[in-house]
C-alpha cells in the first residue's frame, strides 16, 4: 500500500523538486519516478500533483516548456530554476530535521 | 525577479484563460495517454487500460479544477464570472431586477441624503465653543431692558450672560436701501458664545452704553457679497439705518448666530431713561453655564431666577414671570421642530431601505432556490461549497453595488431639491452640504445591504448541502426552509409597508384639515410688500409722509383694486399684543385684563384683506387725530369682553404704561387667522393707523391685484426711490404664498411621506407577488395531483391565495401595533387629526391586505387554470 503523498502538507513539492534535480521531466514522468525511486512506497494523486507543478511554477522554483518525448509526442516539461535549486536543498534540509527529529522521538517512546 | 515572474503568471492566467486551458487539458490528455501505454505494456487489454488510465487520473472536472487554484487567480477568476452570471440573471428578469434595484437606489438614495442633512443640521458642531453650556433663557413673554440688567448683577450657576433681539437693517448705498436682518447684541455677546472675529475685533466693554460711538460687526457673507471683500473695510464707516457706523470687525466664514440668516451685529444700547428700557419685552436672552452644570441643575437656577423675579417685579397673570421658566440648548433654538421632522423622515427612509432589502433578499433567495439542481450538481463535480456561497455573495454585492451607485447619484443630483423642499428653518438650508462621508456611507450601506441579503440563501445553501447530495429529491427540504425565510421576509415588508402608509395617510387627512381652516381672510390676489423707514435722520414727519405717500400713490397704480397699511405681516408675524383693560367690566382689568392682538390699519386694509364688518362701521378715512378714539373689535373678542351686550359703544383703554386714552368700539370684525395660519383665532382690536403717535419704522402695503408679485415690487420700488430713497423694500410676499408657506412643513412631510408609502405599498405588492409565483411554480405538480384526483380550481385557488396572506395578514397586524406605538413620534406633526387615528390605520390595513390579495391572485389563477396534464409533466 503507497502512501498518498498529500499526507504530509507540502512533501508532494519537495518529491518534485529532488526529482526533478536528476533531469526535466513531464508530470507523468515526476509522477512515475516518485513512485518508482520510493520503490512504490509514494504514490502522487494526480490532481494534486499538477496543482503542485502550477504552484511551484507560478512560485518561480521551476519552470516549464513544451518539447516532444523521445517518442515525438508533444509534452509540457517542467525544469529547476536556480532558485528552485536553492529551495530544493532548503526543503531538503529541513525534511531531514523533521524526519530525524521525529524518528528519535518515536524511539524514545517506543 | 521570483515576484515579478509569479506576477507574469498570474497575469497570463487572467488575460489568456483559454491559452493556459487549452495547455492544461493537452497535457492532461498526454498524462493519461502515457498511463494508458504503461498499462498496455504491462500487458492489459487496450479498453482495459484505457478505463484504467481515466480511473487513476481521477476526475477530470476535479483535477482540473484543483489545477486551476494553482494558478493563483480563482478569486479574482471566480469573482469575473459570477460577476457575469449576476448580470445574466439580471437580463433574465429585468423587471424585477430593475425593480429591485431601482427601489434600492431609492431607499439607499433617501436614506444617504437624509442622513447627509441630519449630519449638518444637527450633528455638526456649531460655530461657537462648547455648545453644550450655552443655554437660551424661556419665560412666558420676551425679556425687558431692566430684567436683562437685574438678573446679569445676580449670577451664580450662569457664567454669562448676554442679550440679543433681531433687528431690520437698511443698509444704505449710493443708489439704493437694502434691509438685511441684523443682530442688536449686548456688549459681552461674543464672549458670552465664544466667538471672535476673524478680522478686526468684537465689541469692546461700553461700546453697549448709551452715546457709544456706532460700530458694526459684518458676517463674512455681508463682507464678500455686499461689501465687496475688501480688507480695507476695517475702520471704514457704512451707513446702517441712516447712521454711519464703523466696521470694527468681520466675522469667520461659517459662522453664524443665533442662525444663519443674520448678517451683520450692532451693540444693544440699553437706557434705563427709556420708556422701552421696562415698558415691554423684547429681548432674548443665551447663557453660558457653569462647567458641568447638568439640565436639572440648570432648571434649578431658572427656577430660583424665577422666584427673584416674582419678588423684584410685579407681573400681570398673562405673563407672569415667575412662573413657566426654562431653558433650553441654543441647537434647539436654531432648528426647532426640524430635528423631529428630520428624524421622521430619516425613519421612514430607513424603513423604505429595510423594506427594499427584504425585497432583493426574497429575490435572490428565490433565484438561488431555483438552481439547487444546478448548485447540486456543480458540488458533486467538486466545486468547493465556499465557491458556491461566494457566488451568491458576489451576486448580491453586484446587485446592491450598482443599487448603491445609482441611490449615490440619486442622492448627489437630488440633493438640492431635498434641501430645499425639506422643512428647514432660519436658513439652515443654506448651510447644508453633501460631503464625501455621504459616498463612504453609500458604499458601506450597499456592502451591508450586499451582505444582509446573502445570509438566507447562504445559510439555506450550507443547509440543503448537508441533506445529502446527488439526491435529486434533495431540494424540497430545501423550499420549505426557503418558504419559511419567505413569509418572514414577505410578512416584514407588511409590517414596514403598513408603518409607512399610515403615515403617509395620516399627513395626507392633516393636511386636509389645515386646507379646510377656514383663515377669515381672503388671501387671494393680494401682494404684501413689507417697507421699511429706518433711519436717526428721519424724523416722524419724514416717516408719516412717507408711508402716507406711498399708500396714496400704490391706489394709483394699474389694476389695484384696493391698498391698505398694516403694522405686521397678516398670517405671520405675532407680536404687538397686550392686555386690553374692559371698561364696562372691572373684573377684566388689570391684571385680569384679557390678551389682544393691537392692529393700527388704514380705511383699505379690511376691505383689501377680504374682512368683513359684522356689525358697526370700519375705519374711515375722517378717523384722524384729533377725532375720536376708535376701534374695531374681532367677533371672538367682542362675545368675551361683553358677552350678551352690545360691544358697540363700549370702551377699551390697552394696558401700555402710561396710556390713558379711551378707545371706543364702533364696529366688529369678522374673525381671522390673523397671526398664523395653523393657530388659533386670536382677539384683535384695529385701530385707525392715523390715530397712532407714529407709523414705526415699517409698515406693510397690501394691494389687491391680480398683476403678479414682481411687476408690484418692481413698481413700488421706483415709486420708494421718487418718495424718499432711505425707504427700503423688506419682505414681499403674496399672501397665498404666506398661507402656502404655513402649509411647507406639513405639505412637505406629506410629500416624502406619501412617496415612501406608496413605495412600500408598491414594494409589498411585488413581495408578495413574486414570493406567491415563485411558490406556486414550485409546487406546480403538486396542483396538478391534486386537480387529477378531484380538487376544483377555486379550491386550489382559495388555498393560494390564502397560503400568500397568511405572512401579510400577520405582518399587517404587526405593522398596525407598531404604527400605534410610534404615533407619538408623529402627534406633532398632526393638525385636526391624532396619531392613532383610527381611519388611517383601519385605510392603511385595508390597502395593504388588498393589495396583497389582488398580488396574490394572479399566480394563484394561473396556478389553478393550468390543465393537471400539463403540470404533471413540468416536474
Amino acid at each position: 500500500m503507497s502512501i498518498d503523498t498529500a499526507v504530509i502538507r507540502g512533501t508532494l513539492d519537495l518529491l518534485i523538486l529532488r526529482v526533478l534535480t536528476l533531469e526535466p521531466m513531464h508530470g507523468w514522468g515526476i509522477s512515475e519516478r516518485i513512485q518508482s525511486l520510493s520503490r512504490d512506497a509514494l504514490k502522487a494523486q494526480q490532481g494534486s500533483l499538477y496543482a503542485s507543478l502550477h504552484r511551484l511554477t507560478r512560485e518561480g522554483w521551476i519552470r516549464s516548456y513544451w518539447q516532444d518525448t523521445d517518442s515525438g509526442r508533444r509534452a509540457r516539461y517542467y525544469a529547476l530554476t536556480k532558485a528552485g535549486q536553492k529551495q530544493a536543498s532548503v526543503e531538503t534540509d529541513q525534511w531531514l530535521r523533521l524526519s530525524a527529529g521525529v524518528g528519535r522521538l518515536i524511539s524514545a517512546t517506543s | 525577479m521570483r515576484l515579478l515572474r509569479n506576477l507574469l503568471f498570474r497575469l497570463r492566467a487572467l488575460v489568456r484563460p483559454s491559452t493556459m486551458e487549452r495547455e492544461l487539458h493537452e497535457e492532461f490528455a498526454f498524462h493519461v495517454e502515457m498511463e494508458e501505454k504503461k498499462l498496455l505494456a504491462n500487458g492489459y487489454p487496450l479498453s482495459e487500460a484505457q478505463r484504467l488510465a481515466r480511473l487513476h487520473f481521477g476526475g477530470q472536472v476535479a483535477e482540473r479544477e484543483r489545477a486551476r487554484d494553482s494558478w493563483g487567480i480563482t478569486m479574482v477568476r471566480d469573482f469575473l464570472a459570477d460577476l457575469r452570471h449576476a448580470f445574466r440573471q439580471f437580463r433574465r428578469k429585468p423587471a424585477f431586477s430593475a425593480l429591485g434595484i431601482l427601489t434600492l437606489a431609492l431607499g439607499l438614495g433617501a436614506t444617504v441624503g437624509l442622513s447627509g442633512v441630519v449630519r449638518s443640521v444637527l450633528l455638526r458642531p456649531l460655530p461657537v465653543s462648547d455648545e453644550a453650556s450655552l443655554r437660551i433663557l424661556y419665560f412666558s413673554g420676551s425679556w425687558r431692558g431692566i430684567e436683562y440688567d437685574y438678573l446679569r448683577e445676580g449670577l451664580r450657576d450662569f457664567t454669562g450672560l448676554a442679550a440679543y433681539v433681531p433687528t431690520g437693517t437698511a443698509l444704505r448705498t449710493d443708489a439704493q436701501s437694502t434691509v438685511l436682518l441684523g443682530g442688536l447684541t449686548s456688549a459681552n455677546l461674543f464672549d458670552v458664545i465664544g466667538a471672535t472675529p476673524m478680522m478686526g475685533r468684537g465689541f469692546a466693554k461700553g461700546e453697549d452704553r448709551p452715546g457709544a460711538e456706532p460700530v458694526v460687526i459684518l458676517s463674512y457673507g455681508l463682507w464678500q457679497q455686499e461689501l465687496g471683500g475688501n480688507r480695507a473695510i476695517l475702520n471704514q464707516r457704512i451707513v446702517l439705518d441712516g447712521t454711519p457706523h464703523t466696521v470694527i470687525g468681520v466675522m469667520p466664514r461659517g459662522f453664524f448666530f443665533p442662525s444663519p440668516e443674520y448678517r451683520l451685529w450692532r451693540p444693544l444700547t440699553l437706557d434705563p431713561a427709556t420708556g422701552s428700557y421696562r415698558g415691554r419685552g423684547w429681548l432674548t436672552l443665551v447663557a453660558r453655564t457653569r462647567p458641568g452644570l447638568d439640565d436639572a441643575g440648570v432648571q434649578a437656577e431658572m427656577n430660583s431666577i424665577a422666584s427673584d423675579l416674582g419678588a423684584e417685579f410685579s407681573y400681570p397673570a398673562a405673563w407672569d414671570k415667575s412662573k413657566n421658566a426654562y431653558a433650553t440648548p441654543l441647537r434647539d433654538e436654531l432648528v426647532g421642530n426640524t430635528r423631529s421632522a428630520l428624524l421622521l423622515l430619516l425613519g421612514a427612509g430607513i424603513l423604505l431601505l429595510l423594506m427594499a432589502c427584504a425585497n432583493v433578499a426574497a429575490l435572490v433567495l428565490a433565484r438561488t432556490t431555483d438552481r439547487t439542481h444546478e448548485m447540486s450538481l456543480r458540488a458533486a463535480l467538486g466545486a468547493g461549497r465556499g465557491r458556491l456561497a461566494r457566488q451568491i455573495v458576489t451576486e448580491s454585492l453586484a446587485f446592491s453595488l450598482l443599487a448603491g451607485g445609482l441611490g449615490l447619484a440619486i442622492a448627489t443630483l437630488g440633493f438640492g431639491v431635498l434641501v430645499r423642499s425639506l422643512p428647514l428653518q432660519n436658513g439652515i438650508g443654506g448651510t447644508v452640504a453633501l460631503d464625501w462621508t455621504a459616498f463612504v456611507a453609500a458604499f458601506l450601506l450597499s456592502v451591508l445591504v450586499g451582505l444582509g441579503v446573502a445570509v438566507a440563501p447562504v445559510r439555506d445553501l450550507l443547509r440543503g448541502r448537508l441533506q445529502g447530495l446527488g439526491n435529486e429529491r434533495g431540494s424540497r427540504g430545501l423550499g420549505r426552509a426557503t418558504g419559511r425565510v419567505h413569509s418572514a421576509l414577505v410578512g416584514g415588508e407588511a409590517a414596514v409597508a403598513v408603518i409607512l402608509v399610515v403615515g403617509a395617510m395620516l399627513l395626507i387627512r392633516s393636511v386636509g384639515q389645515l386646507l379646510s381652516i377656514d383663515l377669515g381672510l381672503d388671501p387671494r390676489n393680494v401682494v404684501a410688500i413689507e417697507v421699511t423707514a429706518i433711519g436717526s435722520d428721519l424724523s416722524g414727519a419724514d416717516r408719516w409722509r412717507i408711508f402716507r405717500e406711498l399708500e396714496s400713490r400704490a391706489a394709483q397704480l394699474r389694476g389695484i383694486s384696493s391698498v391698505g397699511l398694516m403694522s405686521r405681516f397678516p398670517l405671520r408675524d405675532r407680536g404687538n399684543q397686550g392686555t386690553m383693560n374692559i371698561l364696562s367690566d372691572p373684573g377684566l382689568q388689570g391684571a385680569n385684563a384679557p390678551n389682544a392682538y393691537y392692529r393700527p390699519i388704514s380705511p383699505g386694509t379690511l376691505r383689501t384683506l377680504g374682512l368683513e364688518i359684522v356689525k358697526g362701521r370700519g375705519i374711515e378715512p375722517a378717523d384722524r387725530a384729533g377725532a375720536m378714539e376708535v376701534g374695531l373689535v374681532s367677533e371672538s373678542f367682542a362675545a368675551r369682553a361683553w358677552p350678551g351686550q352690545d360691544p358697540i359703544g363700549q370702551q377699551i383703554r390697552t394696558g401700555q404704561a402710561g396710556d390713558t386714552t379711551a378707545i371706543n368700539v364702533v364696529g366688529v370684525v369678522e374673525e381671522a387667522k390673523l397671526a398664523s395660519v395653523a393657530g388659533e383665532n386670536p382677539f384683535v382690536l384695529y385701530t385707525p393707523l392715523e390715530q397712532e403717535f407714529g407709523p414705526g419704522n415699517g409698515q406693510v402695503l397690501m394691494l389687491k391685484t391680480a398683476r403678479p408679485l414682481e411687476q408690484i415690487v418692481t413698481e413700488v420700488r421706483g415709486m420708494l426711490r421718487e418718495i424718499d430713497p432711505r425707504a427700503a423694500v423688506a419682505r414681499v410676499m403674496t399672501l397665498q404664498d404666506a398661507v402656502d408657506g404655513a402649509m411647507a412643513e406639513p405639505l412637505r412631510l406629506r410629500f416624502f411621506l406619501s412617496l415612501f408609502g406608496g413605495l412600500a405599498l408598491l414594494l409589498g405588492v411585488v413581495g408578495v407577488y413574486s414570493v406567491v409565483s415563485y411558490s406556486v411554480a414550485r409546487r406546480q405538480t403538486e396542483f396538478g395531483v391534486r386537480m387529477a384526483l378531484g380538487a376544483t380550481s377555486s379550491q386550489v385557488l382559495t388555498q393560494v391565495v390564502g397560503k400568500g396572506l397568511l405572512p401579510v395578514a400577520v405582518g399587517t397586524v404587526i405593522g398596525v401595533g407598531a404604527a400605534v406605538l410610534l404615533a407619538k413620534v408623529a402627534a406633532r406633526f398632526l393638525y385636526g387629526v391624532t396619531a392613532t387615528d383610527p381611519l388611517s390605520i383601519a385605510l392603511a390595513a385595508t390597502a395593504l391586505l388588498l393589495s396583497g390579495t389582488l398580488a396574490a391572485m394572479v399566480p394563484a389563477w394561473r396556478a389553478a387554470r393550468v390543465s393537471p396534464v400539463e403540470s404533471l409533466r413540468s416536474d
